[in-house]
């Protein structure tokens, strides 16, 4: 009977089969997404319109006014304006650092794999390393930083003790610390522009600064693009190194979001209100990387045909 | 007249090389003095680091400083946990995105192409927002401060599981009709083959994922209390607190800290750097 | 569901117990605070304990400084893991107690124990009116002070300063540019700057001293942003800005390395000081306000809390063995904390190190004047609230009374939502 219906019945149940084994391989991925991604996704937005100190079992519906709260608040836009702050030192200065490496390090450099190397070192080091060690570096009176600058004459700051400067020794240490990583990225983008493109500009005469804006820069602009998407992304979610180097300080000048939502949540213990920071959060996150997923999309057709 | 424009431009050809090495070499600099200042500080007396001048090389060496760290922090314990959970983590995220990655790229299913974006739409969702309900959770399973609240959240990783499905669709559809022919099911082409072949993916993922667990913070910062439970960057952190005046003890496990990942680092470096292009480019 | 997980759990408790009866031996999970040279005298009297009840061993953690270690304490509260034994800030109590997560340890405590100790002490231990904790150790603020720096700028080292006035006159004689580049590098005296548990603990004896205070009287409401507040804030302000006689960034262990002359903290620093200093040390009494010559201190201590109510009677062997006379007595003599009872004090054994150790007495002679921190179930957050105010005035130079005012309803939110929280 099966035989009479053919390839056509036993490709069916070949098919179903299929599926049900398909539906195995993706379980175990599944269980954990449900677990520990889709549930405390929506349970997050449940307790965002609850307030909760999870010490004892009160737990009030209030609505949305955890979120009107948060919009009220001078504390959490002080967060908010200093991640921006953060991410607009910290995009521009690794770009171009991690930029400039790839290209200085590209062509016709000796000892290019040690100096490669050595760019990386801070890439593979534990951010918490980097932020203390970075903390001891930026001490006011015996910090490598000021000591350095004593030899030449000028008193430095007490870095992590004055508003501005502590955020400027927070994003140096940043770039510092990631530059290395974004310019492996652009130099494996610049071993992917064909030579040929080079020799064909140099026949018509150009020289190499008409071919770096010509030929380089055009063909590197999507890469770009790409390192600023995560630069953005991981600079809205900067905890760890500002958390290690000044704990939000001073004066709270360099809290940013995640340090906020930390410090709401779980030192203040008010769970619900530290729910809505996130969800805010987790909007504008969404709201990059729509908008920067459009952009570059473009781009790839605009460049890439 | 030849020749002097031509000297010209092998003149102006080295300036040019002379400048682009000394400002590689003023970074490269930059990058790697940190680095010896920590180590150079580890072994420095307190009477030597407390003082204005800037002198990099310890006085008297001092080795005692690395003793004292474990006087005062389980090290050992840190890092067996630190080990431990990044190991498994790796492990496991390796296995569950291999079976997901396959799935999706190489059998057909009913809501293949829904649950693809939705494993995707995930790698949008900052750990922040997961943190306290998933807090919560472990709680309720009674899991708080165990290896198991920092490894079962990260079992699978969205990240992972779109990595796999992106390499295993560049193998040749012919590979997986011969091995169907022969008779192949699914699991055993899966593991005989398609793993085989894309050993490098497989190790360039896992050294991203290990990296990315050694360090987690925040996630163990607040699922885990006791010292026992610490991982190496959290109780570092804490050491800070606790030894802060300190300095040399405090370089001391700095450098006792990063120097496995450093050394292997020097040992793998090239899969470092492939895999690192390799990420830049699929994602 | 959930009565089959406590049905399972309490099954393998069962289990637990009865191996643990067979063995004979009670495990407890011990908490501390306890970081540095402290932190090893301590581990060290844990061990000895070990050592002599071969019945319980006690596993002791240090999980953090008094305000990271604070956090991690509530969030394992919270998780429904917390230690068996915690050591506690005081001012920690009224929060466990209030919302129910510790015995009330007075029950369990002898009356001749609640006589002998000083009652100062069991002020920090109450919340509302009940004991919940047993004092470990004790101390107040005093002034250490470094008496060569005091001959080398002509002050007579045994005639410390006792006033706001003369600590701000010392504190200008001491403060130097010794290498002449315009840049003071020896500094009167120092104090932390920055928002931590130090910073207010350090504030509350000039707040007090001035005739502020941090509540009105039924602790409902906060008055910190009283002028008296506002001046005495203004005092440590001046000391930085206008007299230039205290750093902004206090230099890394600066009283010890002789780089500030003159700090005042806790009396529990004396025998971290004291093997270290390679100058004599001189210890006295806090300083008093100049017109109202109130002699006010503050308190501070560390107490033992009860999370698990079945290992009571081991978790009582335990905190009775450690604070007995005899380990007390060597406690205080190892930290430079202050002995909990008067029995102790006026033992020979401690009488002798007094005879000895001059500078352990300022502590013990204040006592009569130190205060306790008020204990109620905000302070630990609103103790933040007002450590972001200190911060802003000494780092940031903003008006002392418009920082307070500022903190204060900020402040009283957070009072609010206690109150709110407590209601069941």
């Amino acid at each position: 009977m099966a035989r009479e219906e053919g390839a056509l019945g036993r490709y069916r149940w070949y098919r179903s089969r299929e599926s049900r084994i398909a539906y195995l391989f993706l379980l175990p991925a599944i269980v954990i997404f449900l677990l520990f991604t889709a549930f405390p996704f929506f349970h997050s937005l449940y307790l965002s319109f609850h307030k909760w100190s999870i010490l004892t079992p009160n737990k009030p519906f209030v609505g949305l006014g955890n979120y009107r709260a948060l919009f009220a608040n001078a504390d959490f836009w002080n967060a908010v304006k200093n991640t921006l702050v953060y991410t607009l030192g910290v995009i521009p200065g690794t770009t171009a650092c991690s930029l400039g490496i790839a290209l200085l390090l590209w062509k016709g450099i000796k000892g290019r794999n040690v100096l490669r190397t050595i760019y990386f070192l801070p890439v593979i080091t534990s951010l918490v390393v980097v932020a203390i060690v970075w903390s001891r570096i930026f001490d006011a009176q015996y910090g490598l930083m000021n000591q350095l600058l004593d030899l030449v004459g000028i008193h430095g700051p007490a870095w992590l003790y004055k508003p501005g400067w502590a955020m400027a020794a927070v994003i140096f240490t940043s770039i510092w610390k990631n530059a290395g990583f974004y310019a492996v990225i652009f130099l494996a983008g610049l071993h992917g522009i064909p030579d040929m493109y080079y020799e064909c500009a140099k026949l018509d005469g150009a020289n190499s600064i008409q071919q770096f804006f010509h030929i380089t820069m055009p063909l590197l602009r999507r890469l770009t693009a790409l390192v600023v998407v995560m630069l953005t992304l991981n600079s809205f979610k900067v905890f760890t190194l500002v958390d290690v180097m000044t704990g939000g300080g001073p004066m709270r000048s360099t809290e940013t979001w995640v340090n906020y939502l930390y410090r709401q949540g779980f030192q203040s213990l008010r769970m619900g209100y530290a729910s809505a920071v996130a969800w805010v959060l987790f909007f504008v996150i969404l709201l990059i990387t729509l908008f920067q997923m459009k952009y570059i999309g473009g781009k790839r057709d605009a460049i890439g045909q | 007249m030849p020749s002097v424009s031509d000297n010209a431009r092998v003149f102006r050809k080295s300036v040019g090389l002379t400048l682009r090495y000394v400002v590689l070499i003023i970074g490269a600099a930059i990058v790697a003095f940190p680095f010896l200042w920590m180590i150079f500080t580890s072994f420095k007396e307190p009477a030597d680091i407390f003082s204005r001048t800037f002198r990099l090389f310890p006085r008297e060496w001092n080795f005692s400083n690395y003793a004292s760290v474990f006087e005062f922090i389980p090290f050992a314990s840190m890092y067996l946990n630190s080990v431990i959970v990044a190991m498994v983590i790796t492990i496991s995220q390796l296995f569950t995105s291999a079976l997901a990655g396959y799935a999706f790229a190489r059998l057909k299913f009913p809501g293949r192409e829904v649950l693809f974006y939705a494993f995707l739409a995930t790698m949008m969702l900052p750990e922040q927002v997961r943190i306290i309900p998933s807090f919560l959770l472990l709680k309720q399973m009674h899991l708080i401060d165990t290896h198991w609240a920092l490894i079962l959240p990260w079992m699978a990783g969205p990240f992972a599981v779109f990595f796999m499905r992106q390499s295993f669709m560049d193998i040749p559809q012919s590979l997986f009709d011969a091995a169907r022919i022969d008779g192949a099911g699914n699991g055993r082409i899966l593991f005989r083959i398609v793993i085989p072949l894309t050993r490098n993916i497989f190790l360039t993922l896992g050294i991203f994922t290990f990296m990315w667990s050694w360090n987690m913070y925040l996630w163990p910062l607040v699922m885990t209390h006791s010292m026992s439970m610490r991982t190496l960057p959290v109780g570092l952190s804490m050491f800070q607190n606790q030894m802060g005046t300190n300095w040399a003890a405090l370089m001391a496990a700095s450098v006792m800290a990063i120097t496995p990942i450093v050394v292997a680092f020097f040992l793998a470096q090239r899969k470092f750097m492939e895999g690192i292009t390799l990420t830049g480019i699929k994602s | 569901m959930m009565k089959k997980h406590v049905a399972l759990l309490l099954g393998i408790a069962c289990i637990l117990l009865a191996s643990a009866a067979t063995l004979g031996q009670v495990e407890i999970d011990y908490w501390h605070f306890y970081g540095g040279a402290i932190g090893t005298n301590h581990e060290q009297a844990v061990a000895e304990f070990n050592a002599t009840h071969p019945d319980i061993q006690v596993t002791s953690q240090y999980i953090g400084n008094a305000w990271t270690g604070r956090d991690k304490l509530l969030t394992a509260v919270a998780a429904g893991t917390p230690p068996d034994i915690c050591l506690v800030d005081d001012y920690w109590i009224p929060e466990l107690a209030a919302t129910g997560n510790i015995l009330k340890l007075g029950d369990y405590i002898s009356a001749n124990t609640v006589l002998d100790v000083f009652d100062l002490f069991w002020q920090s231990a109450k919340y509302e009116g009940e004991i919940w904790a047993m004092p470990y150790a004790a101390s107040n603020i005093v002034l250490y002070y470094n008496k060569d720096l005091f001959r080398a700028a002509g002050l007579d080292p045994e005639a410390p300063p006792t006033t706001w006035e003369e600590l701000r006159d010392y504190a200008k004689a001491l403060a130097k540019d010794l290498d002449g580049d315009g840049q003071i590098d020896q500094w009167g005296l120092i104090m932390p700057t920055t928002s931590s548990a130090g910073v207010i603990y350090d504030f509350l004896p000039y707040l007090w001293q001035n005739g502020g205070e941090l509540f009105d009287e039924s602790n409902t409401e906060c008055a910190f942003d009283s002028d008296q507040a506002a001046a005495a804030l203004q005092f440590l302000q001046d000391l930085i800005y206008v007299d230039k006689v205290m750093p902004l960034a206090p230099p890394s262990q600066g009283f010890e390395t002789g780089v500030a002359a003159m700090i005042l903290t806790s009396s529990s620093k004396l025998q971290t000081y004291v093997p270290i200093v390679e100058f004599e040390l001189g210890v006295a009494v806090h300083v008093m306000n100049d017109e109202l010559m109130k002699p006010v201190t503050v308190a501070g201590g560390k107490l033992f809390t009860v999370f698990n109510e079945e290992e009571v009677e081991a978790e009582l062997v335990f905190i009775n063995w450690m604070t007995n006379a005899e380990n007390n007595t060597a406690w205080s003599m190892a930290t430079g904390y202050t002995p909990l009872s008067k029995s102790v004090v006026a033992s020979d054994a401690f009488q002798a190190y007094l005879d000895a150790n001059p500078n352990s007495k300022p502590a013990i002679d204040q006592i009569p004047y130190t205060r306790a921190r008020p204990n109620i179930a905000a302070y630990g957050d609103i103790s933040r609230v007002v450590g972001n105010a200190i911060e802003a005035a000494l780092l940031g130079q903003q008006d002392p009374a418009t920082v307070l005012a500022y903190a204060i309803a900020e402040a009283n939110q957070v009072l609010a939502d206690w109150v709110e929280r407590l209601q069941q």
